[in-house]
């Protein structure tokens, strides 16, 4: 069962990891809409792991068959996460925990998020969010990060701090954001047969979430205008790396907040006959999401490596510098073209793609 | 469901048929089944009488007093009757009565005067038996002089004037309490699909049952009112007969042997004890699990509590071991 609101939500987090991305590595300029995109994809990927399970649970499928595939899909997606690492970035930055290893992990962590009450997952949630901030300070978590990016040692103990608390998405505190998902996605689907959200679910949608955005702002709107207020030596309160309590909680308000609202939207029966076109473009874009994550890198990524190293000696040498903001901004929209356009083609084609190739491994 | 052994005879007829059609007939625009009887005495006699009646029980809570121009009929420990009078052509239109209601006709002169329109009807209802299934067959009683067809929705009351009232009241009590067990049945018969679904849930209860819960509840309520409405029924029913036998106890006896309702009193009972076995078996599992599930969730809070300060010392050990 398709929902335009996830297909919609996740696209626009597609577009805005690509936008981000491009200006990024190719301008070394951050956009001010950095930092929203990833939060919304891992928050959307348990919700639709919580469409998924209802469906298997609807078809009676086996428990044990439930855990297999959910398993083998984590450990597919943990490595595909190093293989991406490898194959797009440099060996070297296999352990940097990015957000594909992220989601494997959590994948498997649903697994027991599942059979355990909603309750506990929130508790465990609200434990992330509690000691994570802590846990950095322990870790010494700058001492890892030089110049905006993660560099760690080929040790055995700094891949183990990378993927707990200092990578680019450890697990604390970025696990409670899929667990969160897929805790809403219990509160608006159920846990069975999918049945349609409940007017009080979406009312705790658009209260909730707009109340912990709200929360943000003011929290951040205080820090920008009474800096005398706090200790100098204070963190930031909206950064993403590394991610702020304030941080976490205007995203996964925006996550919970967007989600109820583009539900109302899209998916309520009075609106089943809408944005026709626009649905079918999200459409596109969520069914194959993992395949264009992917592939958006490899489009400006692989060509900055190896223009680099043609015209000089150093591959990384037109790293952040390769184009104005502009044009990757441009670079940005023709890659989300050219991707809409490439996976219209494979789906016509029924070729595969990175997510019929984790359904034929794992289930 | 049960049918009164509706025999070809003059003493049982299909009043389903009969006082329908009956009523249709008397209809300037549909009068096809009288056609088809050749009945143009299907005419009500002169002194024809039309009552919509309303049959409420009396719990600790007082009904309302009747609005004017109402007749009230009697008044039990159990049941208020009352009726509003109505004309000919307001009783014969084919609307569905409310809950708790009934079309009274009354013909008050001797049953002896209108045999051959009582004869006419049996035939007429006869020939048109097989255009309808009611739920409940009908009942055509004759007693001192007294006639009475009986039909779940429709009453039709013929005899002298001086007896009608006794009769009346009688019948009116007594489908009173075939009205109540044919909602009884009704309502538990409803009840089987849902209780085939549920009675998975009295061997095992897991965490996606618990959205069921308060459906399990009210069915449970539901079940336990139902039996609370059979207990109050029961002593209304299963009573000895009455020596000597009056024109009213006679009444009450043969509706009762004819609608079979002490068979169906007894069907009730084991239809409602196998669902009440079902929701208390339900109601245990859920209980126990709910009871289970509070101190589960206490003991992965603080294994969760545990795997934290787990974590944060691996992470103390890793950062001092680190080369950073």
């Amino acid at each position: 069962m398709r929902f335009t609101s996830i297909d919609l939500l996740r696209t626009l987090a597609i577009a805005i990891m690509v936008l981000v991305h491009f200006t990024e590595n190719l301008a070394g300029y951050t956009p001010i809409v950095a930092g929203i995109g990833a939060p919304l994809f891992m928050f959307l990927s348990g919700v639709s792991y919580r469409l998924w399970l209802n469906s298997q649970l609807a078809r009676d499928r086996a428990d044990n068959e439930i855990s297999r595939v959910t398993i083998r899909r984590g450990l597919f997606l943990f490595a595909l996460g190093f293989l991406f690492n490898v194959l797009v970035w440099m060996p070297e930055d296999i352990f940097n925990w990015d957000v594909l290893t992220l989601i494997g992990f959590s994948l498997m962590a649903m697994e027991w998020a599942r059979r355990v009450s909603t309750v506990v997952v929130l508790s465990l949630c609200g434990l992330i969010f509690l000691v994570s901030p802590a846990v950095r300070e322990v870790a010494d978590w700058p001492s890892y990060w030089n110049e905006g990016f993660y560099d760690p040692n080929f040790s055995m103990a700094d891949v183990l701090l990378g993927f707990l608390a200092v990578g680019y998405f450890p697990i604390l505190p970025w696990l409670m954001v899929p667990l969160v998902g897929f805790t809403v996605g219990t509160d608006f689907f159920g846990n069975g047969r999918t049945s349609e959200p409940t007017e009080r679910a979406l009312r705790r949608g658009y209260v909730g979430g707009g109340l912990m955005i709200g929360l943000a702002v003011t929290a951040v709107f205080i820090r920008n205008y009474f800096p005398q207020w706090f200790p100098a030596a204070w963190p930031d309160i909206w950064s993403m790396f590394p991610p702020s309590p304030i941080y976490l909680m205007g995203v996964l308000g925006w996550a919970w907040f967007s989600f109820a609202i583009a539900y109302r939207w899209f998916d309520s029966r009075s609106s089943s006959h809408q944005f026709l076109p626009l649905r079918g473009i999200a459409h596109t874009f969520s069914k194959h999401s993992l395949s264009i994550y992917l592939l958006h890198h490899v489009l400006h990524v692989w060509p900055l490596w190896i223009w680099g190293a043609v015209t000089t000696d150093d591959m990384t040498s037109l790293w952040r510098s390769a184009t104005t903001v502009p044009q990757a901004i441009g670079l940005a929209g023709i890659c989300l073209v050219v991707c809409y356009l490439i996976f219209r083609w494979w789906e016509h084609r029924q070729w595969p793609t990175a997510e019929t190739c984790m359904r034929r491994v794992c289930g | 469901m049960i049918r009164s052994e509706a025999k070809p005879s003059l003493n049982v007829l299909d009043a389903a048929n009969a006082a329908n059609d009956v009523a249709r007939s008397l209809t300037a625009a549909a009068p096809t089944d009288s056609q088809v009887a050749g009945t143009s005495i299907l005419t009500w006699p002169e002194t024809s009488q039309f009552w919509f009646v309303c049959l409420e029980p009396i719990t600790a809570n007082e009904p309302p007093p009747p609005p004017q121009g109402t007749d009230v009929f009697f008044r039990s420990a159990a049941i208020r009757a009352t009726g509003t009078p109505v004309s000919r052509d307001a009783f014969q239109l084919p609307t569905t009565l409310p809950k708790n209601h009934l079309r009274l006709a009354v013909i008050a002169q001797p049953a002896t005067q209108v045999a051959e329109w009582i004869d006419r009807l049996q035939e007429h209802t006869l020939r048109c038996q097989n255009s309808s299934t009611p739920i409940v067959g009908s009942v055509l009683l004759s007693f001192s002089g007294v006639t009475l067809l009986w039909h779940p929705d429709q009453l039709v009351l013929v005899g002298p004037p001086d007896r009608i009232a006794i009769a009346r009241d009688a019948a009116l009590s007594a489908h009173y309490y075939e009205m109540q067990v044919r909602q009884l049945e009704s309502n538990i018969d409803q009840a089987w699909e849902q209780t085939h679904k549920d009675a998975p849930l009295a061997f095992e209860f897991g965490e996606r049952a618990i959205g069921r819960l308060p459906n399990l509840s009210h069915q449970f309520q539901e079940i336990l009112s139902w039996r609370t409405c059979y207990a109050r029924l029961a002593p209304q029913i299963l009573v000895p007969h009455v020596h000597p036998p009056t024109l009213a106890s006679q009444i009450g006896e043969r509706f009762r042997e004819r609608l079979r309702l002490e068979e169906r009193l007894e069907h009730i009972d084991t239809k409602l004890e196998a669902q009440e076995r079902v929701y208390e078996l339900c109601s245990h599992r859920s209980s126990e699990y709910m009871v289970a599930r509070t101190g589960h969730q206490l003991e992965w809070i603080i294994i969760l509590l545990l795997l934290v300060q787990t974590v944060m010392w691996i992470i103390e050990m890793l950062a001092n071991s680190s080369g950073q």
